[in-house]
Formats: C-alpha cells, structure tokens, sequence
C-alpha cells in the first residue's frame, strides 16, 4: 500500500527489499501464524465473536494511521479518548433522544472528524509539535469524557448498533464495521489527496514547493483519523453496551502499536490501511493466545509493552533505517 | 521565538521585559504570586503555615516527578514512562519488599540498577533505530509496570514504612527546621541540576545535543551515550519519585503514577523549557509552582478533577504557543 516505491539500492538482501516495499508482510506472517495458533489452542473458534471483538481496535488503528502517514510525528494521541467519547455521546445522548438510528454514525464521525480537524489546525496556525497538541488535546477530551459521564453509560439492548457486534441478516455486523473505514480510504485513493498525504509525510518541504496545499492535507488527515475514531467509538459500544470515562486511555497506546506493526513508519509517509488492519489483528490474536493459555491480567501490561518495543524495533531494522546519526 | 510578550516589542522597556522573559520565566513568577494573593484572599486559612507547607510539599512531589522529563525534553526527546515507572517504583519498595522479605533498602537495591537499564535501554533504540522516543518511553512504562505487578498478583496491599511516610508528612521537620524532608531534598536536587546543567561539561554536552545532534556530533559529542544517559537517569527519577509518593500517600494505588505524567509535562512546559533546548530545570520548579498554587486554589473553590484534566490540556497548548512554535514550512524550503 506504500505509494512511494522504495528505491533499489545496490547489494541489499532481497528479503529487506520486499519488507520495505510492503511494510505489511511482517504483520501479515505474523496474523497466519497465530490464526493458525488459535484455531489449534480453539478448536470452535466463533468467527463473528472474534471479529466483533477485534473491530475496535482495527477501526481504532485506521484512525490512528492517517496522521502517522502525515508525518513530523504525527502521532494522535487522542484517538482513545474521542473513541469513548463517541460511545458516551451515542449510549448517554443519541439514543435517549431518538437519535439513536443510522443517522447517528455521521453525527459521531462529525463529531470526531471536528476534534480531528481542530487538532490539525491548532498543528498548522500555532505550527507546534503534533505530539504535543494531540496529548493537550487527549487530556482535554478525557476531562470532557468525565464530566459528561460520570458513570458509566449503558446501551438499550435493542439498538440497531448492537448488531454491528453480531449478524445483519446472517451477514456478519463486525464485517461492515470494518468495510466502512476501508471504503473511505479505499474511495480517498481515487483523489489526488492519498497521493498528496503520502507525498506530505515523505517531506513536506518538497512537497510544498511541488505546490501541495500542505496544511490543508494535514488538516484534513487529522480529521480523518478523528472520524475513524467516531466509527471506533460506536463499535467499541456496540460491543460492550456501555460507555465508560474511565476506559478512556485504553486503546491509545495500543492503536499506535497497531499501525507500528503493520509496517508504518512513524516517521510518516509509507504504509496504510492494510498495514494498520494486520497489524491490529496480530495484537489481537496475541492477546486471545493469552487468553487461551490463562496468562494473569496483571502480566499483560509487561507483555503488551514488550511487544510494542519488539514491532517498533523490528519495523525500523526491517526498513533499513540502519544510520545512528540523527539528522 | 520571539512571542514570548504577545505584541511586536515597540518601546525599549518593552523589549527588555520580553528578552527578560525568555531569559526567566518572569510572567510565571507573577502569575504565581496572583494565585498566591488570590488565594490568600479568598480562601479561609490558605496563607497559614501548615497550608503553605502543605502546597510545597505537593508541588516537591511534582517537581521531582518532572525531573526526568526535564532532562529527556532537553535532548530531544520526551518521556512517557513517568506513570509506568513512578507505580513499579512504589510498589518494589511496599508490596514486593513485603511478599520477597527483602526489606525497603533490598526492595531499593534492586530498583535503581532495574530503571536504569530499562531506561538506558530506551534511550539506545530510540537513538539507534531512530524511533520516536514517545512510543518506545509508553512501551517501557508499561512494560516496568507489568515485570513488577505480575508476579505480584492483583491485590495491592503495600503498605509504607513508617520512617518513610516522615519523609513528606506536612507536620515533620527536617534538623529542625520546621518543613519536612521532601522539601529540603528539593532544593538541594534543584541546586545540583542548576550547577550540572551550566557549569559542568556534561550539562553543556546535553544542551549541545538537543539543540543541534549533528553539530554535536561534529563537536565530537557521543550523543547515543547522551541518550542513553538521559533516559536511564529519567527512568531512575520517575521511580525515586513513586517512592517518595508511596511515602506522601502511606499505601499504594496502581494509578498513582496517572495524573503524574500530565503533571510532569505541564510543568516543564509550563516553565517554559521547549524540545531540544533552551530550558533547565529551574523554569521547571517554577511550573510545578505555578500548576500546584493555580489547582491548589481552583480546587479550594470546587475544580473537579475533570475540569483538571481540561485546564491541564489548555494550559499545555497555551504555554506551547507562547514558546514551543516551530518554523514555517516555506522557511524550511
């Protein structure tokens, strides 16, 4: 899915060259092998099950993958919480209103697409450091998470969403939350902007003097991903029927991790929605392994950590980005 | 950088008042000053002994929570591992000294050399592979965290020892004097980073490093071992500061590292130091200062913690703005 093809350099090992060309290979080797894991430790493995409790971290790392490919770092920090947001707005305000239909995943991507939006232009007017908006921005959202819903919120049983965690029709539901984000990335691929964002987060220096209006791309890669997030959120409260503040913070990290793994350089400008996707499914299937196999939940935030080093660190040897001088 | 005072400077106090402020953080020890007089104000009893001892002895456990993200923001980098090592930090000291019968100083024997190599191992990927330290620093957090509480088990029982609760209970004296221990140890910590950072070769070497790796290499500076330091001594304080939390809170909670790791940035924001330089660690008690009197005052007057979290967001995005700018692309070209 890397749009900037990767230059041949002399005498390098062609296992590399690949890697580099298509970041996703290592994720995708990883999710075979540990499908296969999983079918073998569950031998009735419940596909629909599975794939529903799989979504809101695929959703949650496609909406943190467009800004990573924006570059200069540009990590949204706020994903997780703008996903509980958008589950708290959806259980606690849309529902109760009447608003609880199919009208209400525009509403949420709006909502979250303007968080995204206005985190990318307090990026481009105040011309501060992503990471550092992001995270200002996450706090932010987390206040607002907590005032707005103190307790927990619960999700009426027989709203539509909950079967985006089961079947529509004996289609599966969590397939089609999944096909959302992919169809929107998939139908950006036909517009100058996918190009334009790959181009921005290779250099955005040559990318503006190529005449790229590159604010507005990184504007609006921002708010993409806070769509996505929107998505995430509603799928993450179809799943488990209730908004909590509290869980704010969970799928941070994790999402990141998600879009490290499946071979997108943090450096921004390579890999993409089939990356983001594999990777979140290697995290995911890792974790059901665990589960399989009754590892203490107390053990798994040395797990998790350990693995996010292992992608990160394999990811940036893969690429080759081999020199130690930091420019 | 030269927004520091908002309008072009017109008149020469004017100029002198902005070149002062990005020489120290002035307008920070003002508004200070107002939370201080404002609360004095307002709330009964806030200017008594005990309260404003009570204030320090809250903004000292913020400061020192924040000295390895001083030090970490100043190369370059950023650190958040904070949360992550301050609880592995709190709990080798109570609940695993307690169930392996090592005692506090065998708990502590192993938790130095321990942050320092997870620490220094940050530092040396990051700077080897060229990986953001934001990812690698969340990871290791993590990781410190669950190599303490997985064998541990679920249950948090730890509870301090009694000599180490004196250490930051707002009514014990230090020689003497009438502040406790946390305070003096404070001081003393920010004299000694005040000394380090300008008038030791070390200290120049890390500013050499943030400001310009490449020109820092040329000047024959090993900024990899400057990285590794810096992330070995930043994962040692985060966890020296879960012992003294442990020692302010008595037991032991798993989200006690939580709000610490907003603190920290905040704070070193706050006081003004940016990415890569110029900053020290002074601007950074500054900013804890300021943080602990302003939400130390609004609580007194009914903040939640959410509003908290959103003043603390607000506040980070404002002092950015005033020092953190970055240049324009079409000046980059």
């Amino acid at each position: 899915m890397s749009a900037v093809a990767a230059p041949r350099r002399a005498g390098e090992p062609r296992l590399r060259r690949l890697l580099r060309r298509h970041g996703y290979l290592l994720a995708l080797g990883l999710t075979i092998v540990l499908l296969a894991v999983n079918l073998v430790l569950q031998p009735n493995f419940g596909w629909i099950a599975q794939l529903a409790s799989f979504a809101p971290l695929a959703v949650a790392a496609a909406a943190s993958m467009p800004s990573i490919v924006s570059g200069r770092g540009g990590i949204d920090m706020s994903i997780g919480p703008v996903m509980t947001l958008s589950g708290i707005v959806f259980a606690g305000y849309l529902a109760p209103n009447g608003l609880g239909g199919l009208e209400a995943l525009p509403i949420l991507m709006l909502l979250g697409g303007a968080i995204g939006a206005v985190n990318g232009l307090i990026v481009i007017w105040l011309r501060l450091s992503p990471i550092v908006v992001t995270l200002a921005m996450y706090f932010i959202v987390i206040g607002i998470n907590l005032k707005l819903a103190p307790t927990p919120m619960r999700l009426a049983d027989d709203n539509w969403a909950t079967s985006l965690a089961g079947s529509i029709g004996g289609f599966p539901g969590p397939l089609i939350s999944l096909a959302i984000p992919v169809a929107l990335w998939a139908l950006l691929g036909l517009t100058a902007f996918r190009r334009n964002l790959y181009a921005v987060g290779g250099n955005d220096a040559t990318a503006f003097t190529a005449g790229i209006a590159v604010s507005a791309v990184r504007v609006v890669a921002f708010a993409l991903g806070g769509a996505f997030a929107g998505i995430a959120g509603l799928v993450l409260v179809a799943l488990v029927r209730t908004a909590d503040s509290s869980t704010s913070s969970a799928y941070t990290l994790i999402a990141i991790a998600a879009v490290a793994l499946g071979g997108t350089s943090l450096a921004g400008g390579a890999g993409g929605m089939t990356g983001a996707l594999l990777g979140a499914a290697s995290i995911f299937l890792v974790q059901s392994v665990l589960a399989d196999a009754q590892v203490p939940q107390t053990w798994l935030p040395a797990i998790y950590g350990a693995m996010l080093i292992v992608a990160v660190v394999v990811g940036a040897l893969l690429s080759g980005e081999r020199t130690g001088r930091r420019a | 950088m030269s927004a520091a005072a908002g309008s072009p400077p017109r008149r020469g106090a004017w100029r002198a008042l902005a070149a002062a402020q990005r020489r120290f953080p002035l307008l920070q020890l003002v508004l200070l000053v107002v939370a201080f007089v404002v609360g004095v104000v307002t709330l009964p009893g806030f200017g008594g002994g005990l309260s404003v001892v009570s204030v320090l002895v809250i903004a000292a456990l913020a400061g020192l929570a924040s000295i390895g993200q001083t030090i970490t923001i100043l190369v370059g980098g950023f650190d958040l591992s904070v949360a992550g090592f301050i609880v592995a930090g709190a709990l080798l000291v109570t609940q695993v000294s307690e169930q392996l019968g090592i005692g506090f100083w065998g708990a502590f024997l192993i938790l130095v050399p321990g942050a320092l190599v997870l620490g220094g191992l940050v530092g040396y990927l990051s700077h080897r592979f060229r990986i953001q330290p934001l990812i690698l620093t969340l990871a290791m957090g993590s990781f410190a965290l669950g190599i303490v509480r997985g064998p541990s088990g679920l249950a948090v029982v730890g509870q301090a020892p009694t000599w180490l609760t004196g250490l930051s209970s707002p009514i014990s004296t230090t020689f003497g004097l009438p502040v406790p221990p946390i305070i003096v140890i404070w001081v003393l910590v920010t004299i000694a980073l005040a000394v380090f950072l300008r008038f030791t070769v070390g200290g120049r070497r890390l500013y050499l490093t943030g400001a310009n790796p490449v020109a820092a290499e040329y000047a024959l500076v090993r900024t990899r071992r400057v990285w590794v330091i810096a992330f070995a001594f930043s994962a040692l304080c985060s966890a020296l500061a879960g012992v003294m939390l442990v020692s302010f809170s008595g037991n032991v909670d798993p989200n006690l590292g939580n709000p610490y790791l907003f603190i920290s940035l905040a704070a070193v924001i706050v006081g003004g130091t940016t990415g890569g330089g110029p900053g020290d660690y002074t601007r950074t008690v500054v900013g804890a200062l300021l943080l602990t009197m302003v939400t130390t005052v609004l609580v007194g007057h009914g903040l939640t913690s959410a509003d908290q979290q959103i003043m603390y967001g607000a506040v980070i995005l404002l002092a950015m703005a005033i020092y953190g700018r970055e240049r324009r692309i079409r000046d980059r070209v």
